[in-house]
């Protein structure tokens, strides 16, 4: 069956959701910068994109080329939401969506066209829809794989469709300026201009066999890329859970490796806190480190994948025992902390102060009631510390603040 | 000596330069073939049911040029003054103004 793949791409997200915030914004340049002096432009409305600026630039530069730009710190917690309003609704028209990011996704509309008609007649649904529920506009791209429908939805800008037909996707992408094709990017165009590829058609004048042997899997990927081709499929992933996300806003902000690891211990403690209230287990956990000038980290990782399988953890036994490899369920603040320090260690690769940690629990399952009937040593080690983080959590909710019991690596 | 990946390109640059070498015909001809004209006309009037359904009044056709169409391909024809859908059956019952590859929609 042909694929019919949706590329979701939310018109000028981040400046149309502060418009909505404050509708004295309406037609006015909107930059969206860090709060420091040398913060760097994480966005930039389509007018102020028309007086230069752009996306990571310095702020002050961006204030000398935009003078009549209203420049605003993010609102993370406002884009989020707005963001998954976004996706509520593509969720009606497929079960499997794929976020890319907070302002664009892709929905495997194959064989949905039986529910709601033709690609097209549902992405003009879908927009109808966005723009009722969240006042925002997006504009689509319909293709037969995620790549193409990716160039479709940015050749669709403002407030348009783009649909491909299937079996035209490289001609459809052969005129398309290597830098601005999905694969290639701006840091990767200029060794591909070197070679006199300026655009994606270029790319075939070579061998794939080249290709591959000069830059590797990614030289193979272009190339098919070029060829119209992609089969990597639309992963569905668990949305975050509002309920289990924390974050802590640095005062100031932070730069020293060791003081950043006892932040994110203590969000471990607030986040295992939370899931324990809820009875709930986490089986993925999501780090963002934002930075003083504006950027962001993202990355994910499963507890008890570094941990030996959570055999010590306050883990789901049977999630446990059967996924040693894959990670666990756990709900205890060391699991969450050795997998929030991994993708820590990950995530944080600049050298620029940070500004926010925020760590999310994915995969949430509920705590398993059921006793186990052969309690062997490793469910009695997790019994014994269930009591010990119960009490713990009766400790922090009797004594909050800085009275509370702390592990030492908390106060680092 | 520069980095392996600079190393990489310059063999890359030297293996293809043989066809690079070849001039600038090939490289035109390369070019053709490689990279399609592509052109948006918007939909005005439509006057052939040929699109089935996928074309509507209002739409931008998103054609590629400079080729003829194959056998079953969605072209835009014109005769006369008017241009019309065709789904191609190897007749010329006019000049090809492109092959359809997809549209642009208002939403």
């Amino acid at each position: 069956m042909e694929r019919e793949i949706l590329h979701v791409n939310t018109d000028d997200f981040y400046a149309s959701v502060l418009r909505l915030r404050d509708p004295a914004l309406r037609k006015r340049a909107v930059v969206v910068v860090g709060a420091s002096p040398r913060g760097m432009v994480f966005s930039a409305s389509y007018e102020a994109r028309t007086d230069g600026v752009t996306r990571g630039m310095t702020a002050s530069a961006a204030r000398r080329l935009s003078s009549r730009a209203v420049f605003l710190p993010p609102d993370w917690g406002l884009f989020r939401r707005a963001s998954s309003a976004i996706f509520g609704v593509l969720r009606r028209y497929s079960p499997t969506v794929e976020s890319a990011s907070l302002d664009e996704g892709y929905v495997d509309y194959t064989g949905c066209g039986r529910l709601f008609g033709p690609a097209p007649d549902a992405g003009r649904r879908i927009k109808d829809e966005i723009a009722r529920e969240t006042g925002l506009a997006v504009s689509l791209g319909v293709a037969s794989n995620k790549l193409v429908s990716h160039v479709a939805s940015r050749s669709a800008k403002c407030a348009n469709l783009v649909d491909v037909y299937a079996g035209y996707e490289r001609s459809f992408v052969a005129p398309v300026p290597v830098a601005r094709f999905p694969l290639v990017g701006e840091k990767r165009s200029p060794a591909l201009c070197e070679l006199g590829v300026a655009r994606v058609g270029d790319v075939l004048l070579f061998t794939e066999e080249i290709f591959a042997f000069c830059f590797g899997s990614w030289g193979k990927r272009l190339y098919r890329g070029a060829l119209g081709e992609d089969t990597a499929p639309v992963r569905t992933r668990a949305g975050i859970d509002e309920r289990f996300t924390v974050e802590e806003i640095l005062e100031p902000d932070r730069v020293d490796y060791r003081s950043l690891e006892g932040v994110l211990y203590r969000l471990a403690e607030r986040l295992g806190g939370k899931l324990r209230a809820e009875r709930s287990l986490a089986g993925a956990v999501s780090l963002e480190v934002r930075y003083a000038d504006g950027l962001a980290a993202r990355g994910t990782g499963r507890p008890g994948a570094q941990v030996g399988g959570g055999a010590e953890a306050l883990a789901a036994p049977e999630a446990s025992a059967a996924s040693a490899a894959s990670g666990a369920s756990v709900s205890d603040d060391l699991s969450i902390y050795e997998a929030a320090r991994e993708v820590f260690a990950r995530a944080y690769a600049r050298r620029v102060r940070v500004r926010s940690l925020v760590l999310s629990a994915g995969r949430i399952v509920p705590a398993p009631l059921q006793l186990e009937l052969f309690a062997g040593d490793r469910a009695a080690a997790v019994e014994r510390r269930g009591k010990l983080y119960a009490a713990l959590d009766r400790l922090r909710a009797a004594y909050p603040g800085r009275a509370a019991p702390a592990f030492g690596r908390a106060l680092a | 000596m520069g980095s392996p990946q600079a190393a990489q390109r310059a063999l890359l640059a030297s293996t293809c330069g043989v066809q690079w070498a070849a001039g600038p015909a090939y490289r035109a001809r390369a070019r053709t073939e490689n990279r399609m004209a592509l052109t948006y006309r918007k939909v005005d009037l439509l006057l052939s049911s040929d699109a089935g359904g996928e074309v509507r009044e209002g739409d931008c056709l998103l054609l590629e040029m400079g080729r003829s169409p194959a056998a079953g391909e969605l072209a835009l024809v014109r005769r006369g003054r008017a241009e019309a859908l065709r789904r191609w059956d190897g007749e010329c019952g006019g000049e090809v103004l492109g092959v359809v590859i997809g549209v642009k929609r208002k939403l």
